[in-house]
């Protein structure tokens, strides 16, 4: 009990000097690292994706692959070792399914995603590039704060994809958005680049005719500060969709607080497409004995038909319609 | 809620199907409790003390009936919910004190029709009510969303049926969640700075009416990430943290230099076969008339050719003043008029002027198209031709050629003169 106690007076005394640095302090720094690993069995798509996701993400440890899939609270342990708050973990299944865990040890939340449209930067040909360590905008959809769950998925996105002011490697320009958006009871992932073309105002009102003089209209724009500025966007890829399928209270373990419904495992799809396709083979094969069954009745009571009569014809024609009725 | 998983676990090691297994015990349970409250109404003096014999006896019939049941009339009604019910009230059933209770849940049971969804909702709430669960409502709300297992094994067994059976128990749990997303939240209010965290919400949800087309949705994105992009420039100009690269920074970029030339060639590649395709195309219309145009243009050339040599031609000769009659010296583009109309006439090979040079010096040296031999001799048709004859011709000159009789030749005083 003491030790309960302790602890409650702690945090609650933590809280109010946390309370008071807020109010009165300037504001504190964020400190975020995010260890990026993947299991083992990748494919080289996913790969890419890693790739990519730690060239955008200047904070990021990338560490390598993981043995267990079962023992992923060996994780905590792992970014308790490299420091990192947050952990990205990508899970290959069957060289074709991908599962990506976004938690937040020692005792945040974990999600589980499935990754689907993945495409990386490599094969998507964007022609938006931008700073390696520049830190992004982050682009939320509002209806991430309809759903509780969906909060949390907010949360966690920002925390990771966000890259801290005053990251190690960070660069102090911003020349790129990250879009996260719900469709579909989905989560798509975008990246653009920010592409700034300034206008002075006087070139504004002749809708910038002259292209040729970029150099002279930025000297204009400098001039006169803040000109009107176009803003255009250049995607830079890599693209993705993910489906959350549940969430658990600690990181890698915990009771599961939220689960999807909606979500179907690929395995099962691919097991009904399957079935679907075997159906045919089973009903043909199905027609096959059936006629069998019904050639033999017929040619087994050949000889007796000659007969006639007698209680094995009536068995026969008995057993006849009962066949038939069948089909 | 664990027990549940446990005995799910269990019953799935003995190979049984925990869903099938529930259902029995729901039904077996729903009568046993319609008996004993008939039994009740019937003796109500020892109700309790009999209770758990009844049971055990009942046990047994009721387990056959019931199979029959299964099978009989396909009363599959699993409702999560009421599962859910179903194992508290198993616990609660070792003790006797909650009678009341299950003398409720009879009588609800027994008005209900046999195979409504709508009664499973009425059951859970007053469940929910009577056992005074922590459950919230949102949870019930979705339980009711849950569809019963007799409308999935309908579906089932038409393999064309979309396939997506929901008989998954939904965990929902919003208190945990809220709870979660506050213990990690970053500390960002209205006063922290932009700069530190970066983070726009679109002011509306973004709606995006079909998902599977490509370009609105790829649209919406867009527009959703050109908005923050605006916004976000404003706010970190307003606070002063720098924005925009200066052009004189160089430094690593996510994409490398080689990466960026092979989108550069990808892109070109693109526009090359663009254009490759454009022109193709336009080839291929222009085959259509291609013949037609070459012809004529064909002919425009020889007619210009040749109009042109009958003016040197005439020309030449007007300069040479050779035999030139009087008529036709003043003007010599009647000429060529002519011999254009002419040319204009006629159609296919004719107009080309025949074979090659090599080929008419051959055929100069050697001969050509049959015999020449009596070619200028009169025979039967030339002598029976009358066609150039003229009476009047014939008197009025001395020779009958029937042309109009030509100016004489002037004399060589005056033939001199005119040079």
């Amino acid at each position: 009990m003491s030790a309960v106690l302790k602890s409650v007076t702690d945090a609650r005394s933590t809280k109010s000097k946390e309370e008071a640095t807020e109010s009165t302090g300037p504001d504190k720094k964020f400190r975020q690292r995010v260890l990026i690993l993947s299991s083992r069995g990748v494919t080289y798509r996913h790969r890419h994706l890693l790739q990519d996701l730690t060239s955008l993400l200047p904070h990021s440890r990338k560490d390598s692959k993981l043995d267990t899939k079962s023992k992923l609270f060996q994780l905590n342990e792992l970014a308790d070792l490299y420091n990192c708050n947050n952990i990205l973990f990508f899970e290959a299944r069957k060289r074709e399914d991908l599962y990506m865990w976004m938690s937040k040890p020692p005792n945040g939340p974990t999600i589980k995603f499935h990754v689907q449209n993945l495409h990386t930067m490599e094969e998507l040909h964007f022609s938006g590039n931008c700073l390696k360590g520049s830190r992004p905008l982050l682009s939320f959809d509002k209806s991430f704060d309809s759903k509780p769950y969906l909060t949390v998925v907010k949360e966690l996105m920002i925390q990771t994809f966000g890259v801290p002011k005053g990251a190690r490697k960070s660069k102090p320009f911003v020349d790129h958005v990250m879009s996260f958006t719900v469709a579909d009871g989905k989560v798509w992932i975008r990246c653009y680049q920010i592409c700034e073309a300034e206008l002075g105002k006087k070139d504004a009102k002749e809708d910038g005719a002259d292209e040729g003089d970029d150099d002279e209209k930025k000297k204009k724009g400098k001039k006169t500060g803040r000109s009107e500025t176009e803003i255009s966007l250049l995607e830079i890829g890599p693209r993705l969709v993910l489906t959350p399928i549940i969430i658990q209270e600690g990181s890698f373990g915990g009771p599961i607080i939220y689960e999807n419904k909606e979500y179907v495992s690929p395995n099962v799809l691919r097991a009904e497409y399957r079935n679907r396709r075997a159906q045919k083979f089973n009903v043909r094969s199905a027609q096959k004995v059936g006629r069998e069954i019904k050639k033999k009745a017929l040619r087994l009571d050949k000889h007796r038909i000659g007969g006639g009569g007698g209680k094995d014809w009536e068995e026969l024609q008995a057993g006849l319609k009962d066949l038939f009725q069948e089909d | 809620m664990a027990k549940a998983k446990l005995r799910q676990i269990l019953a799935a090691d003995k190979g049984k199907v925990p869903y099938l297994e529930k259902q029995k015990k729901l039904q077996k349970e729903a009568r046993k409790r319609k008996r004993v409250q008939d039994e009740k109404e019937a003796d109500e003096d020892d109700v309790s003390g009999e209770e758990e014999e009844e049971k055990m006896e009942v046990d047994g019939e009721w387990e056959s009936e019931s199979d029959e049941e299964d099978s009989e009339d396909d009363e599959r009604v699993i409702d999560m919910s009421k599962l859910e019910d179903s194992d508290s009230e198993e616990e609660d059933d070792d003790d006797d004190d909650d009678d009341e209770d299950e003398e409720d849940e009879g009588e609800e049971e027994a008005k209900k029709p046999r195979n409504g969804i709508l009664k499973s909702s009425k059951a859970t709430t007053a469940a929910d009510k009577d056992e005074a669960k922590e459950d919230d409502d949102e949870e019930d709300e979705e339980d009711d969303e849950d569809i019963p297992l007799s409308e999935i094994s309908e579906e089932d067994q038409d393999p064309e049926a979309d396939i997506i059976p929901r008989q998954k128990l939904t965990i929902d749990n919003h208190s945990a969640l809220t709870a979660s997303q506050a213990s990690i939240a970053l500390p960002i209010k209205k006063s922290t700075s932009f700069s530190l965290h970066h983070t726009i919400t679109t002011s509306t949800p973004v709606e995006i009416k079909d998902v599977h087309d490509d370009l609105t949705r790829e649209l919406a994105f867009y527009t959703q990430a050109l908005d923050a992009a605006k916004q976000g420039r404003a706010l970190l100009l307003a606070e002063g943290a720098p924005f925009t690269r200066p052009t004189d920074y160089f430094a690593e970029m996510v994409k490398s230099e080689e990466h960026m030339g092979k989108i550069k060639e990808k892109i070109k590649e693109q526009a090359a076969m663009k254009q490759a395709s454009a022109d193709a195309k336009r080839q291929r219309d222009l085959k259509k008339f291609g013949k037609q145009v070459q012809v004529a243009r064909l002919q425009e050339r020889q007619k210009e050719k040749r109009e042109m040599l009958d003016k040197i031609n005439v020309l030449k000769r007007k300069r040479a003043g050779a035999d030139l009659g009087d008529e036709n010296e003043g003007d010599p583009f009647d000429i060529a008029i002519e011999k254009a109309e002419k040319v204009n006439g006629r159609e296919g090979r004719d107009r080309r002027g025949g074979p090659n040079a090599k080929r008419q010096k051959k055929n100069e040296k050697f001969g050509y198209g049959g015999k020449k031999k009596f070619s200028k001799s009169g025979d039967a048709v030339s002598s029976g031709d009358l066609g150039g004859f003229n009476s009047k011709g014939m008197k009025k000159n001395s020779f009958g050629s029937g042309k109009k009789a030509k100016a004489p030749r002037p004399g060589k005083s005056k033939r001199q003169a005119r040079r």
